[in-house]
């Protein structure tokens, strides 16, 4: 059982999520690529485009939630070429800013007290917007805080948002509605739980509290007496975000310090917690030039259900992997796999699987990785393409891999995608999957 | 105002809110006081009166608690407006019910609410020196014949306000807050210097030589 670790879920979930998964990762070749594929495949990048523009275009009059949902789905169903999936990325809940007649209003009612009676110091504009609210900064008690207030209306809308996706969604990814309701309602749960602050806080508190004794990770410290449904108080963290981070040229000392706290933190929360901050997204931390880690925002926490655990990972036993009656049952048993499926398709996707674990498996079958490695990322990135542009997986509308998966892969291939924009060495062999089994 | 026109304008209130209906007569109400009828027509005329001083009163005192806020004068004018409408909101919460027995459909009233007169002068004073300050701060652009006429426009917005509030059911009415921060920031892109302005100035050119 030893390099277990092997693909992290994400690897092995769906296969159309990898297609799409491995595009996004791919996003950030993208940028390195482009130039290639312009010139050297020219024909191929327009055929491309072809084929994503209506897909595109259709997405792209979605907002908030429907947009999230969306993006989502075409990670999954693989449609999404790479350079598209960038762009969808970054797409977030869009609101102008919160006026300060209003931030101060939100107070009144949720706190009783104004924000300049609560601190000695409030910025009257934001200095960030989160993913849906904005975030202000306060001092207390010569202190500096950060102070996160949600756009009002914002769970409502999500809502009504996601009703809309529905119909869209259907008629893009050609995938029943039956199916598209396996998956929705995890994404709807999420996306509402994210809108809930006072859960947040919660978890920020219990997670940071299972979380203090790793190594170089550092949470800051919430206030519940000033946070409320709609507001989060929180210490504010010193540091840079990752791309100003990296302007900064930190030795490969500390990205690789860096790497490693990352690392270790969502193995541990993986394996021990069975609790896991999904929402990897580079704006939720904070990098410090001493080779520490903030981690800010547990708007997105995914529980993995115990039978969903002990039955993804035991993929991580490469043996098992090896055997061919026990990995088919394992495929279907994930649903990667159904029973409706012709036998050229088995043979098509379990080859793809295949491919896929043995790739994105990688890292953790050695002890240690390089994700500074831009081969291997190049190597996800034309795997990707290659399913979203094969005709026979397009032809196969059956959604594929475990609704429990959604979270967790689009965690690891987070982290894998920040890993490398850290160009970070990391030991990953995993002790403590060993001791979880 | 003396105690006793503050529990007649109270009192009444209150029962239009229980009711959703005048009461059949001044003195049927002024018995339920305890009240000579007479002392009714000491204050108001009728009715409606009541209801036009409540609405006034209601103004006033929005004014006052915005004024008191210590960054109310540093505000840009869109934020004096914006944080106008969240108090008056504030304020009118313990009387949704009666607002709703305004607002009510199967009533028919003109533009707007008859009883809203009177605070609908103070709104009209209070805003016109917010646009001229607005026009000062160049936070407004001045416009020939139109900049005095964005007093009328904006009447419409505590009105619409009103009418989405009374029948909010969001939690804590966050989505009137939306509704308003929205309405304002939409009626101040367009008071504020844009594209109308380079538009308008070419239509005029046109129109200047485009002489047959």
């Amino acid at each position: 059982m030893k390099e277990q670790n092997s693909i992290p879920t994400g690897k092995v979930q769906r296969a159309s999520k990898f297609i799409k998964t491995g595009a996004r990762i791919g996003g950030n070749y993208v940028k390195h690529y482009t130039r290639q594929l312009f010139d050297e495949g020219a024909d191929k990048a327009i055929l491309h485009e072809d084929n994503a523009k209506d897909i595109y275009e259709s997405l792209s009059h979605l907002k908030g939630g429907a947009l999230k949902v969306a993006q989502m789905m075409s990670l999954d169903q693989g449609i999404l070429p790479a350079a598209y999936q960038q762009q969808f990325t970054q797409a977030q809940y869009s609101a102008p800013p919160l006026s300060f007649p209003l931030v101060s209003k939100t107070f009144q009612n949720l706190l009783g007290k104004g924000p300049f009676d609560l601190f000695d110091s409030f910025t009257k504009n934001a200095v960030n917007a989160a993913s849906i609210g904005q975030v202000h900064q306060a001092i207390l008690d010569g202190k500096k805080l950060a102070v996160k207030i949600q756009y009002p209306g914002v769970a409502e809308s999500l809502k009504s948002d996601l009703k809309m996706v529905k119909p869209v969604a259907k008629l893009l990814f050609n995938i029943s509605e039956a199916d598209m309701d396996y998956y929705m309602t995890e994404v709807q749960e999420k996306l509402l739980e994210e809108t809930d602050y006072e859960l947040e806080v919660k978890r920020s508190l219990e997670i940071s509290k299972a979380c203090a004794n790793l190594q170089n990770i550092v949470f800051p410290k919430y206030y519940p007496e000033l946070s409320s449904r709609r507001i989060i108080t929180m210490d504010w963290m010193e540091g840079y975000h990752l791309n100003e981070f990296l302007l900064t040229n930190p030795s490969q000392k500390v990205r690789d310090k860096i790497g490693q706290a990352l690392w270790d933190f969502y193995d541990f929360q993986v394996h021990i917690l069975k609790t896991v901050h999904a929402d990897a997204h580079p704006g939720n931390y904070i990098f410090r030039k001493d080779g520490t880690i903030a981690i800010i925002d547990f708007g997105c926490v995914k529980v993995i259900p115990m039978d969903f655990y002990h039955n993804y990972f035991r993929i991580h036993d490469r043996s098992f992997a090896m055997d061919p009656i026990k990995f088919d049952k394992w495929l279907y048993e994930l649903s990667f796999l159904n029973k409706e499926d012709t036998p050229q398709q088995k043979q098509l996707f379990k080859g793809l699987f295949q491919e896929m674990i043995d790739l994105l498996g990688k890292p953790f079958h050695s002890d240690e990785f390089d994700f500074g490695d831009d081969a291997f990322f190049k190597k996800i990135y034309d795997l990707g393409q290659r399913i979203s542009t094969s005709k026979e997986v397009k032809k196969s509308n059956a959604a594929r891999g475990a609704r429990d998966g959604l979270y967790i892969n689009r965690t690891y291939f987070g982290l894998f995608h920040i890993l490398n924009g850290l160009k970070a060495r990391v030991y990953t062999k995993s002790n403590t999957f060993a001791l979880a089994s | 105002m003396d105690k006793t026109q503050g529990r007649i304008i109270n009192s009444y209130i209150k029962y239009l809110s229980e009711h959703q209906k005048q009461p059949k007569s001044i003195a049927a109400f002024m018995e339920e006081l305890k009240l000579k009828e007479e002392t009714f027509y000491k204050y108001f005329k009728n009715f409606e009166k009541v209801e036009i001083e409540f609405w006034k009163k209601r103004f006033d005192e929005t004014i006052k608690t915005i004024e008191k806020e210590e960054v109310y004068a540093g505000y840009s004018v869109n934020e004096k407006l914006l944080s106008f409408y969240y108090t008056w909101i504030e304020n009118l919460k313990e009387y949704r019910s009666y607002a709703k027995y305004v607002l009510k459909e199967e009533k028919i009233y003109e533009l707007y609410p008859s009883c809203l007169e009177a605070f609908k002068k103070g709104f009209d004073e209070y805003v016109s020196m917010l646009v001229n300050e607005g026009v000062e701060t160049e936070e407004i652009a001045s416009r020939k014949f139109i900049t005095d006429k964005y007093v009328y426009l904006l009447w419409y917005q505590p009105v619409s306000i009103l009418k989405f509030w009374v029948k909010d059911e969001s939690e804590q009415f966050e989505d009137t807050d939306a509704l308003i921060e929205k309405t304002v920031n939409f009626s101040f892109d367009l008071m504020r210097s844009n594209g109308l302005d380079s538009f308008f100035d070419l239509a005029k050119f046109h129109i200047q030589h485009f002489k047959i």
